[in-house]
This record gives C-alpha cells, sequence and structure tokens, in this order.
C-alpha cells in the first residue's frame, strides 16, 4: 500500500526550529535537533569545499603536465581535498547530523545523554576546522592527509596548524561517540529491549565505539609528528634510532577504523530506507545487527594493509591480508540481508530508494576491489596507483554519499517538514550515479595500467582516461548542484509533508514533523520493532522480539 | 532516593586501606625483584604481572568496578585488548622484518657489514627546490 | 514526575531520575577514560618497539633513572588515590569538612609528585640528559640512547600534565564541595572526579616500572 499523498498536511507549528528565534538560541541550544541542522549546515558547506578542490584536481590533470597549476600547489590541492572531505565531512556528517537528529527519537528520549556536551562538539568542530584549513592554506601543506614521515617531519611548509586542527576535530569526534554510546545504554524508553532496537542506532552504536576507542590514537600520533617537526624529539627519525615505519602503523591503526566510522552511519541509514522503501521487515535482524559490531571490532585487526609495499615485514604483510578479507564477510552478511528483504517487498521507487540501489551497486564493486587489493601479491601492483584512487572513492563517494543523500531525502520531511520536488530528485540521482561511474571506472583503469596517484603530471597514454574522468567529474558537481537547488527550494516552498509522508513504520516518525521541542508529551512505551509492517500484505516476519 | 543509595558502593575505610597496604606492598616487592638477578625476560614478565596486578587492585577496588558491572568492565577490557592488539602487531611487524629495514644500528643489524650514513633528517632544506622541466 | 524534579534541582530534565543520571555520568566518564588509555597506549607502543629494537641501550639508560625519586613518587600517587577514594566516600556520607579536607590533602600529593618530578627533571637537565637531537650527556652515548630519553620525558610529561589537569578538576569538585553542593544522593562530580585521578594513578603504576626498573 503505497503512502498517502500529504495534500491535506497541516505543518506543524511551533516546532524546534522557530519556537525560539535568533542567533543567540541557535548557539547556545542543547537541544539534539538543532545541532543536527547545524552539522547539516557545517558538513554540506565543508563538502561544497572539498568537492572545489576535488574539481580543481581534476581540471589540473585534464591534460599531462601543468594545466592550471605547479606541481607544488597540486600536492597542498589533493591535502587540502583529503582533509576537508575526511575530517570535516566525511567522519561527522552522517552521525553528526542524522545521529544527533534520530537517535532520541528513535529511543523515545528527550535529548541525547549529554546535551551540552553535544553543544560543545559543534565548537570543537568549527575551531577544529577553521584551525586545519586555514593551516593548509596560509602554509602550504603539502604532505597529503597521510601525513607520511619522514616528509611531515622535515618539510619547509606548515604542518603544525592542520595537525592541531585535526586534533580539535578529533576530540568533536569522540565526544559525540561517547554521548551516544551512553544515549544508546541509558534512555532507552520503557519496552525497547536491544533487540528491538532500530537497526540505525545499531550501526551508529557501532560507530561511536571505533570513535571512542580509534580518534586518541590518531590524535596522539599526530600530536607526535609535530613534536618531532617543532622540537626534533626524533620518534620517527631513522639518525635518532625511529622508525619512520612505526608512524605509518599508527597512523593507519585510526585510519582503518576510520573508514568504518565512514561507512557503517551509511550503512546504518541504509537499512532504515531498504525496510521504508520495501515495506518490509528485514531479512535476518540479528545479522545485520551484529555485523555492525564485527565491522567495527574486526576493523581494528587490518590497518597493515595500508603498510604492504612500505618496508613492513612479509610475515606481517601476510596476516594483515589474510584478516582484511575477514572484513568483507560482515559487509557481505549485510548486502545479502538488504537484498532479501527486497524480495517480495512492495518497493516504492523514490529517490531515497534509487539511492540505495546505487549504493549497494557501489559498495559491491568499491569492496570487492578492496578484497583483492587486501591481496598481497595483487597490491603491489596496485599500491599508489589511481586503482586504490578509486577504490576508496567507490565506498566513500559512491557508498557513503549515495547513503548521505538517501537520509537527506528520506528525512528531509521529518527534519523540516516540507517535501522536495520528486522529479528533480530522481534526476539528480541518475546524474550523480552516472556521474560517479564516468569519473571513477576510468580511475581503475588508470591505476591497472600504472598511473601513480598524487602525480600532477602523467605521460600522453593516460590522457584520454583522464578526460573522461574529468568529464565525469563535472557531471557529478553538476548532480550534486541540482541536489542543493531543489532541497533549499523545498525549505521555502515545498509541499507541506505531514507527519509521515512515506508512511513509514520507523519509530522516528510517530513524532511530528519537524518535530516540537520537546519530543515526547510523555515518556513513550514500547510494545514492538521498528518497521513493522506484517499487517499489509507482503509484510514479512517480523524478527521475533522478546 | 532510596534506589540512588542502591547503587553506592559497600566498602568502607578498612576496605580502602587494605587496599592501599597491598598496593604498597606490591611496591616494594616491584623494586626489590628488580635487583635480583635474571634474564631479561623474567624481568620484564614480572614487573609486568605486578604492574598488571597494582592496576587491578585500583580499578576494581578504588573505581569500584567490583561492584559496577556489565558495560563498564567492557570499556576497560576492550581498550586493554585494543593495546594489546597495536603493541603486539607493531612488535610482530618490527621482529620479522628484513633486518635493515629497522632503525639504523638497532638489534636486528647485529654487527652491520657497513656504515649506515643517515641523511641529516632534522634539518630541513632552506627553501623549495624550484620544479624541474615538467617529465 | 515533576514533583521529583522539584525535590532534585540536580536532576536534568532528559533523564527519569537521579540514579539513571549517574549511571550515565559513570559510563561516559568511563569511555572518556578508555580514550585516554587509548592516547597512552600510543606512547606505550613506541616504547615497546624501542625497547625491543635497543634493548642494551634502554637497560644501560634506565640505570640513569632516580629510582628512589620514581618509587617515592609511586607512593605518593598510590596513597592520594587511597586519600580521594576516602573523599568520595565521606561526599556519599554527606560529611562535607571530610570531603573537602580529604580532596585538598589529594590535590596536595599531587603537587608534591610534580615538584619531585620537577627536581628529577633538573638533575636529569643537569646532565644533559635531554629528549632528542638535544641529548649530551657524554657518559652514555649510543644508538638508542637519546630515543630512551624522548620517550621518558614525552611520557612522563604527558603524564605529568594529565597529574596537573587533574589536580584542577579535583580542585573545582573541592570548592563545590566547600560550597555544599553535595549530598548523600548526589556527590557524581567527586566520583568523577576521582575516576579520573586513579586512572593519573594507573597509568603511573607502568611508567614506574617501564622506565625506572627494567
Amino acid at each position: 500500500m503505497p503512502p498517502s499523498p500529504p495534500s491535506e498536511a497541516v505543518y506543524n507549528t511551533p516546532n524546534y526550529l522557530n519556537a525560539e528565534a535568533g542567533i543567540r538560541s541557535w548557539l547556545t541550544t542543547r537541544d539534539h535537533k538543532r545541532i543536527a541542522i547545524m552539522y547539516l549546515v557545517l558538513t554540506v558547506s565543508a563538502f561544497a569545499i572539498g568537492g572545489i578542490f576535488a574539481l580543481l584536481i581534476r581540471l589540473e590533470l585534464l591534460t599531462p603536465g601543468p594545466t592550471i597549476m605547479d606541481a607544488a600547489t597540486y600536492n597542498r590541492m589533493f591535502t587540502l581535498h583529503g582533509v576537508v572531505m575526511i575530517f570535516l565531512f566525511m567522519i561527522p556528517a552522517i552521525p553528526g547530523i542524522f545521529g544527533n537528529f534520530l537517535l532520541p527519537l528513535m529511543l523515545g528520549a528527550q535529548d541525547v545523554a549529554f546535551p551540552r556536551i553535544n553543544l560543545f562538539t559543534v565548537y570543537l568542530y568549527v575551531i577544529g576546522a577553521v584551525i586545519a584549513v586555514w593551516g593548509m592554506v596560509q602554509g602550504g601543506t603539502d604532505t597529503g592527509w597521510t601525513f607520511y614521515t619522514p616528509y611531515s617531519t622535515t618539510t619547509v611548509t606548515t604542518v603544525a596548524p592542520v595537525l592541531l586542527g585535526a586534533f580539535i576535530i578529533g576530540m568533536s569526534s569522540i565526544l559525540t561517540g561517547v554521548n551516544f554510546i551512553v544515549t544508546t545504554h541509558t534512555l532507552r524508553a520503557p519496552g525497547l529491549t536491544w533487540m528491538r532496537l532500530p537497526l540505525f542506532v545499531w550501526a551508529i552504536y557501532a560507530t561511536s565505539i571505533i570513535q571512542v576507542l580509534a580518534t586518541p590514537v590518531l590524535g596522539m600520533t599526530l600530536l607526535l609528528v609535530a613534536v618531532e617537526k617543532v622540537f626534533g624529539f626524533g620518534i620517527f627519525d631513522p639518525v635518532r634510532g625511529g622508525d619512520p615505519i612505526l608512524f605509518q602503523h599508527l597512523f593507519w591503526f585510526y585510519s582503518h577504523p576510520a573508514v568504518y566510522i565512514m561507512v557503517l552511519p551509511a550503512m546504518a541509514v541504509v537499512s532504515e530506507v531498504v525496510q521504508a522503501f520495501a515495506r518490509k521487515n528485514i531479512f535476518g535482524y540479528k545479522a545485520v545487527a551484529f555485523s555492525s559490531l564485527g565491522i567495527a571490532f574486526v576493523g581494528f585487526f587490518v590497518w597493515g594493509h595500508h603498510l604492504f609495499t612500505s618496508g613492513q615485514s612479509t610475515f606481517a604483510s601476510g596476516v594483515f591480508g589474510v584478516l582484511s578479507m575477514f572484513v568483507g564477510i560482515f559487509t557481505a552478511i549485510k548486502v545479502f540481508n538488504w537484498t532479501a528483504t527486497l524480495y517480495k517487498g512492495a518497493i516504492h521507487v523514490a529517490a531515497p530508494f534509487v539511492y540505495f540501489l546505487g549504493f549497494l551497486y557501489f559498495l559491491m564493486f568499491g569492496g570487492l576491489t578492496g578484497i583483492a587489493l587486501s591481496t598481497v601479491s595483487l597490491d603491489v601492483h596496485w599500491q599508489d596507483t589511481y586503482f586504490v584512487v578509486a577504490h576508496f572513492h567507490f565506498i566513500m563517494v559512491g557508498a557513503t554519499i549515495m547513503a548521505f543523500l538517501a537520509a537527506l531525502h528520506y528525512w528531509w520531511p521529518k527534519m523540516f517538514g516540507r517535501m522536495y520536488s520528486e522529479r528533480w530528485a530522481l534526476a539528480a540521482a541518475v546524474l550523480v550515479i552516472l556521474g560517479f561511474n564516468a569519473t571513477f571506472i576510468p580511475q581503475f583503469l588508470l591505476g591497472n595500467m600504472g598511473m601513480p596517484r598524487r602525480y600532477y603530471s602523467y605521460p600522453e597514454q593516460f590522457w584520454p582516461l583522464n578526460v573522461a574522468s574529468t568529464a565525469g567529474a563535472s557531471l557529478l558537481a553538476f548532480g550534486f548542484l541540482i541536489v542543493l537547488i531543489y532541497l533549499v527550494t523545498a525549505l521555502v516552498s515545498g509541499e507541506v509533508s505531514g507527519p509521515n509522508p512515506w508512511g513509514s513504520r520507523g519509530y522516528e516518525w510517530n513524532t511530528p514533523s519537524p518535530p516540537n521541542v520537546q519530543n515526547f508529551p510523555e515518556t513513550p512505551l514500547i510494545t514492538g520493532s521498528a518497521h513493522d509492517y506484517t499487517d499489509e500484505p507482503g509484510g514479512g516476519e517480523v524478527a521475533r522480539v522478546h | 532516593m532510596a534506589d540512588a543509595a542502591h547503587a553506592r558502593s559497600h566498602f568502607g575505610p578498612a576496605h580502602y586501606l587494605a587496599v592501599w597496604g597491598a598496593l604498597v606492598l606490591l611496591t616494594a616487592a616491584t623494586v626489590g625483584v628488580a635487583k635480583v638477578e635474571m634474564p631479561h625476560w623474567a624481568h620484564v614478565t614480572v614487573a609486568l604481572v605486578i604492574a598488571t596486578g597494582k592496576a587491578g587492585l585500583v580499578a576494581l577496588f578504588f573505581m569500584h568496578l567490583w561492584e559496577h558491572g556489565g558495560a563498564i568492565r567492557l570499556v576497560l577490557v576492550v581498550s586493554v585488548l585494543f593495546l594489546v592488539l597495536l603493541i603486539g602487531l607493531v612488535l610482530a611487524d618490527n621482529a620479522t622484518r628484513f633486518q635493515y629495514a629497522n632503525p639504523p644500528y638497532s638489534e636486528s643489524w647485529g654487527e652491520a657489514p657497513f656504515e649506515a650514513v643517515a641523511p641529516p633528517m632534522q634539518d630541513a632544506p632552506a627553501k623549495l627546490e624550484k620544479e624541474a622541466e615538467p617529465r | 514526575m515533576s514533583t521529583e524534579a522539584a525535590a532534585t534541582p540536580n536532576l536534568a530534565h532528559h533523564f527519569p531520575n537521579l540514579e539513571q543520571q549517574e549511571h550515565a555520568a559513570r559510563l561516559g566518564m568511563w569511555l572518556f577514560l578508555a580514550t585516554e588509555v587509548l592516547l597512552f597506549t600510543v606512547l606505550f607502543t613506541a616504547y615497546s618497539v624501542y625497547r625491543f629494537l635497543f634493548p642494551a641501550a634502554f637497560a644501560a639508560a634506565s640505570e640513569l633513572a632516580h629510582v628512589a625519586i620514581g618509587a617515592t613518587n609511586t607512593l605518593v600517587l598510590i596513597t592520594s588515590s587511597l586519600t580521594v577514594a576516602l573523599a568520595i566516600h565521606a561526599a556519599r556520607q554527606g560529611r562535607r569538612k571530610a570531603t573537602v579536607a580529604l580532596l585538598a590533602v589529594t590535590i596536595a600529593f599531587g603537587a608534591a609528585f610534580m615538584v619531585l618530578k620537577g627536581v628529577e627533571y633538573a638533575h636529569h637537565f643537569a646532565d644533559g640528559q635531554f629528549p632528542g637531537r638535544y641529548y649530551r650527556y657524554p657518559g652514555l652515548q649510543g644508538p638508542g640512547v637519546s630515543m630512551y630519553f624522548s620517550l621518558y620525558f614525552l611520557m612522563t610529561g604527558l603524564h605529568g600534565l594529565h597529574v596537573l589537569i587533574g589536580m584542577g578538576v579535583l580542585t573545582w569538585v573541592a570548592l563545590r564541595a566547600a560550597r555544599g553542593d553535595f549530598s548523600p544522593s548526589y556527590s557524581t562530580p567527586v566520583e568523577l572526579g576521582g575516576l579520573y585521578w586513579h586512572l593519573v594513578d594507573l597509568i603511573w603504576i607502568f611508567l614506574f616500572p617501564l622506565f625506572y626498573l627494567l
């Protein structure tokens, strides 16, 4: 049964957006919903900035040899692109926006466990972002976002501000993780047992565990680089007996789990979207729930696959290669279960669902190339080529950003009470998916042919594929722009959505859209699992609840 | 208010004093054992065992892990597990590397048959080199 | 629920009762302590790696450590853990003066620790035992020696910073206790401050043998 049209809907007011006016009320808010909106504005701005650097990179790579910049500037471009995209968008976006907005609503809570700390994380984000970006622009940081020693400890360009900025943003990430873990443990409404939790909550919970355990390692490691650069302690300097590869171990101990900080929230979103748009309860609730924890846990064991060609021992490389393959198992479990959920479901093809399909395709191919890369003998050929670049962009842009867009469209009416234009959304989704393929499939081919990454010039034989990739990037950027335009337009003149335009049975849809300042007039009592469509034809088995 | 008191500690000053006494004894023990002639690996093992014992006493009794169970104990156990994981795997790498891939004159180099002439890493070039011709 | 809110001014609006709030605060603090453990893990990893790579240099360099000061500092911190545990106990019994006094003693022990540390550092500097490229003690030279001192100053320095932060936290808690903010039903900040202080003690329990005895 398709959801009813929201034509008779009345806009819910006063709501969390307009109950209090003025900048001051926003800057001092403790409302998790307002904090989520602030994260939305901040992270999307960061995405735009990072995207501009990406376009500049692709413009430079339009021709062999210098096109619009010299080599040193190019190095600064990819450093800016990487740092901004990863630390200012990929890591904070879905947890900061949707985790903040939805976690209390899904748990039946009035707010997160520590609202003031939640606000503090926004300030930390801004301060860290300003210091990092200013530092990179002013100081011409050209180390790449990975800050490998000995270059990062000896370069004449300025590194300390970026390291400090990243450290501060890391603290924001850690505190968000702590907040979400405590909220999930202590603020569940009566009747909401762990086995009734929405799958979104399970995945955000797993993400928060990674944030808490991994980020401090990055913070300390970056601090050591700064200390070595400024004071010459020589922790990574062979002249002092130091081991540059130790930096890589410490850096990737965080940065590999970090990619799961990026992808797990995407999977959180997908679990919700799949159930709502197939109008069917998830196939294998426990498998999907526990596989989130599995990814979080096993993701900590595999960092050495970034060090295959670094000088790491062959024994360690072998161990890490094998362990890396295990991570694929948990992702595969999810993919099989999401697909099985579609079977005999009542599928409603709207923008969120189209983005889900894109997500599935990109996750599969990105993930499979990841498994291929974890084979040491293959990685020796692909390491530091465009093959790796294409692999992680398939997952990060292809999978994660598809999920981000799915979330944006699915929960836009929840957050703002207005629907966007479905026609424009479908068109943009097609553009984005096509543009993405056009950008990054050539890069797999380039990498396999041997084109190194982080090079501003290349031999002529790589020219056509680079042109194709740049063309694709332009298409992709155009698609994103269209999304931005119609979403912002919807805020002003979009159709009023009513409380539940999708007819979704997720817990969060039991509140008005947009929600009131106070989430629940009285604490709800939960008596069943979320996404229970069993009374509908083809509604599927509800997971056994305890 | 009764349920708040229910979560309270059942330990009193006498318990804390006893734990303190044990900690002082263990400190004395670890200093004493350090003076005994033993192979190096034995020194390391004993020192770490005693330190872990002391840490356990502080965590269990001073920090009340003995009473507050569940999630909180898991937090400490998992963080320690990851500490062991990071140190263990990194050491496994250094221990099994090609001998000269470890820092100069480290243990795996043994009697190096050549002089390790390392560049002056801490002194960065004064200014950026001008780029050479493209390609 | 509104009558409970009126009777318990320390209860935040989104928690159903004080016990739940206290449990959440405790869990949050422990998670934060876990991040501190992982922070120091980086340094312990570096220590393990370089100890493994330069066993002779580290063993020789640790002979230069001042065991007497280190052992005394260990006892100082252990005793300060005792006093802060007693302070929490007193706070739970509503004994305001005892709470403040015990917290003050704890802070004093922290200060004593820092003073002893300062004396120790001064001895090292006087001998030319500096970290990294500044190391110039003629009595012991060789690959790995300066790395020992780099790690020594980094780890004890970071630990010392945490002692100072802990002293700050406990001072703030003591001021609140003196003001009468706490009662048998609400003494969570004292407990959380104590947890942080115990962590500082825990880290030192491992630093001491690693740098002074091995």
